[in-house]
């Protein structure tokens, strides 16, 4: 019987799979059932299965604390990765010399003029979305853009927020229509966070109304919203007229 | 348990460093635990979780719920990643300095509060586990948890070849059903 066959024989492969995942095959055997495994889909879905289950065994084992070293390293190679990915985006964001804090208040400054004398607003597509992120005082505290070009949210933390220990600051969307806020992301209490977005987040970036954060408990999960809106900002869209 | 570490990872997907780091931070002592085990030094297990992790945070928009739990996800890309730099570096059982060994923390007499911990998926395997012969269990476990070949066993066991083979053989057939 040829090679393949044996593999389509759900009794075979079915303990492979199983072997593969507990570990037990080992060798030759483990590398060709790898080479199988990525041209067969059910190969790939019953080891995936098996590999699931006996994953769990993960969990009786004691915990062991690496060195830090191992956290500075990923660090460092996920900052490289982002830094790499950047570029060509940042050189058209409007934003990369905004570093000081009073450039921020005239960047809050230039969103608004956008968003006021916009004519376009409501017949072209936007190419991005920005928002000034006011306090009850209505003080300007953040700033946020939203740009299709590489499709992500950057909110650039304008001044000291006043949040209690262990708490974190979460982004919140509402829908023009009102209802529950849903979450985007936690963000830094500090500098920018930049939280990426697929494209249908970015479609439906059109029904959002307001943008809020919150200061949240680290300890709680992400949703429903559990705290009162601290920052408020009016999300607009921004139009390229050319 | 629950299982906050599949929204973390949900936000990593969107690119969200602070939630890879709380997952890091949480999911990383396991995962180095069996990194540890597997590759039987520290820096060499250290290596392992780093790439581990970088293709976890690369990887995260491929997770989903029907995968399993995020964090027996995050095990199997730790423990491929491990068996793939045993098979680069050739190490061999017999070449290690053994510091880490045994299965007293797979007991079957866990703690109660240990036991609480657990998540359901790990306390169905425990009891699929326990219909396994002592040795079936323990081979599996060896193999699992320190990637040991069937040689490997034989010697360090001090049993036959053969009879290693049959009690993981025997082991994974009576396991099927349980898990299936």
């Amino acid at each position: 019987m040829p090679e393949l066959n044996r593999y389509q024989n759900p009794e075979i492969f079915e303990k492979l799979a199983m072997s593969y995942a507990a570990g037990t095959l080992h060798g030759r055997a483990r590398l060709r059932f790898e080479k199988l495994k990525q041209q067969h889909f059910y190969l790939e879905a019953t080891t995936n299965a098996y590999e699931s289950k006996f994953g769990s065994l993960v969990e009786l084992l004691p915990n062991e604390k690496p060195s830090d070293q191992v956290w500075k390293n990923i660090e460092s190679s996920i900052m490289a990765d982002i830094t790499e990915a950047a570029p060509k985006a940042e050189k058209r964001q409007w934003f990369n010399w905004f570093k000081q804090s009073y450039a921020f208040a005239l960047m809050a400054l230039l969103v608004a003029t956008l968003v006021v004398v916009n004519p376009f607003a409501d017949s072209k597509e936007a190419t991005a979305y920005a928002a000034v992120f006011n306090s009850a005082d209505s003080t300007p505290m953040a700033v946020t853009r939203i740009t299709h070009d590489d499709l992500s949210v950057a909110v650039d933390i304008v001044k000291d927020i006043p949040v209690e220990d262990g708490t974190v600051l979460k982004l919140w969307c509402r829908s023009k229509k009102g209802g529950k806020a849903m979450m985007m992301g936690e963000i830094s209490k500090t500098g920018r966070t930049i939280i990426k977005i697929d494209r249908k987040e970015w479609d439906n970036m059109k029904s959002i109304g307001t943008l809020e954060i919150t200061s949240e408990s680290s300890k709680f999960s992400a949703s429903p919203m559990t705290k009162k809106t601290i920052l408020l900002g009016q999300l607009n869209p921004i139009i390229d007229n050319k | 348990m629950e299982d906050n570490f599949a929204e973390l990872l949900q936000r990593c997907s969107r690119q969200d460093q602070q939630a890879f780091k709380q997952l890091y931070q949480e999911a990383s002592p396991k995962l180095y635990s069996l990194a540890l085990r597997l590759m039987q030094k520290p820096e060499l297990a250290e290596d392992v979780l780093q790439e581990a992790f970088i293709k976890i945070w690369q990887k995260a928009d491929t997770y989903n719920v029907q995968k399993g739990k995020a964090l027996t996800w995050m095990a199997t890309v730790t423990r491929n990643k491990a068996l793939d730099k045993l098979r680069s570096l050739k190490l061999k059982y017999a070449e290690t300095d053994i510091q880490y060994e045994g299965l007293d923390f797979a007991s079957e007499d866990l703690e109660p509060e240990h036991q609480e911990d657990l998540s359901q998926e790990m306390q169905r395997l425990r009891v699929c586990l326990k219909q396994l012969q002592p040795a079936q269990r323990e081979c599996i476990l060896l193999s699992y948890y320190y990637g040991h070949t069937h040689q490997e066993l034989s010697e360090k066991l001090n049993k036959p070849l053969g009879t290693v083979k049959a009690w993981i053989r025997r082991g994974l057939e009576t396991l099927k059903p349980c898990l299936s």
